[in-house]
């Protein structure tokens, strides 16, 4: 089994990168979006870091034990 | 929606590959590397008991983070992660950097993001870490889609503000975040 993974692609798009912070900080269950900030904006200080976060979490070799679940899926659904 | 009879082969081969992307978004989202696992677990034998319900070609990463989604919540009502809860392990979790390339930076960051709102933790981590549309995370999360663009706004400006003002959470001052952890768990879990 690979335990590797292609990374994710577009992490970071432009869109979540242009997507600037609210106004109401006490309003999440509102479905109004956060005001727009200009489109040449530079993405938060943390969002590589939080790329790198997920990522090396994706590149880390799977437990043990969830190695032999997937296996006994396999030989289940044999 | 006509559901297969079988699963095609393929599902067991792209469950196994999304395996590291649940992993990475359970972590995320409870902070803790076994907790995160175990929940990977249950998500995985969710998946598995209902792959007749997934749709062959539609994203099975989106399904099952749908699932691990649900899975984390549901076992934040059932109260077991807070009976889990090690107050002196997650500390060693939240303060030690791996031995890896800007170690301290990523914990930092790690321990700053369990300062979050889980519903903007969620939505920061499946937009701008696991890479899913506004529209897919909004499926995923069950929620509007302009719901999921105000939780990553302002979970990006609480972030930023941390970091701006200096407010990043540090070795020095775990047990906080770790107190703020235990406030959310209290927060998100309904009262019986």
């Amino acid at each position: 089994m690979s335990r590797k993974q292609k990374p994710v692609d577009g992490i970071l798009s432009s869109d979540f990168a242009s997507d600037g912070p609210a106004s109401n900080p006490s309003a999440d269950q509102d479905a109004a979006p956060p005001k727009k900030q200009s489109e040449g904006e530079e993405a938060p200080p943390w969002a590589a870091p939080l790329r790198d976060l997920y990522q090396q979490v994706v590149e880390e070799p799977l437990p043990d034990f969830l190695s032999d679940l997937l296996s006994r899926l396999d030989r289940e659904s044999e | 929606m006509s559901k297969p009879d079988t699963q095609p082969p393929d599902f067991k081969h792209d469950l196994t590959a999304v395996v590291p992307h649940l992993r990475a978004f359970a972590r995320g989202l409870c902070g803790r590397a076994d907790l995160a696992d175990d929940l990977v677990q249950d998500a995985l034998l969710r998946a598995w008991a209902a792959r007749d319900r997934f749709v062959p070609g539609t994203s099975i990463r989106a399904w099952t983070f749908t699932i691990l989604r649900n899975a984390w919540f549901t076992e934040m009502r059932r109260n077991r992660f807070r009976a889990d809860y090690d107050e002196a392990q997650a500390d060693r979790i939240l303060t030690t950097p791996a031995a890896q390339e800007a170690p301290l930076h990523l914990a930092d960051l790690s321990r700053a993001l369990m300062e979050l709102p889980a519903e903007r933790r969620e939505a920061l981590l499946l937009v701008g870490a696991g890479g899913f549309s506004y529209e897919e995370a909004a499926a995923i999360c069950g929620c509007a889609v302009g719901t999921i663009k105000s939780r990553v706004g302002r979970g990006r400006a609480q972030l930023s503000a941390m970091i701006e003002e200096g407010r990043l959470p540090t070795r020095g001052n775990a047990s906080e975040s770790s107190r703020a952890l235990m406030a959310e768990l209290d927060r998100i879990t309904p009262k019986d």
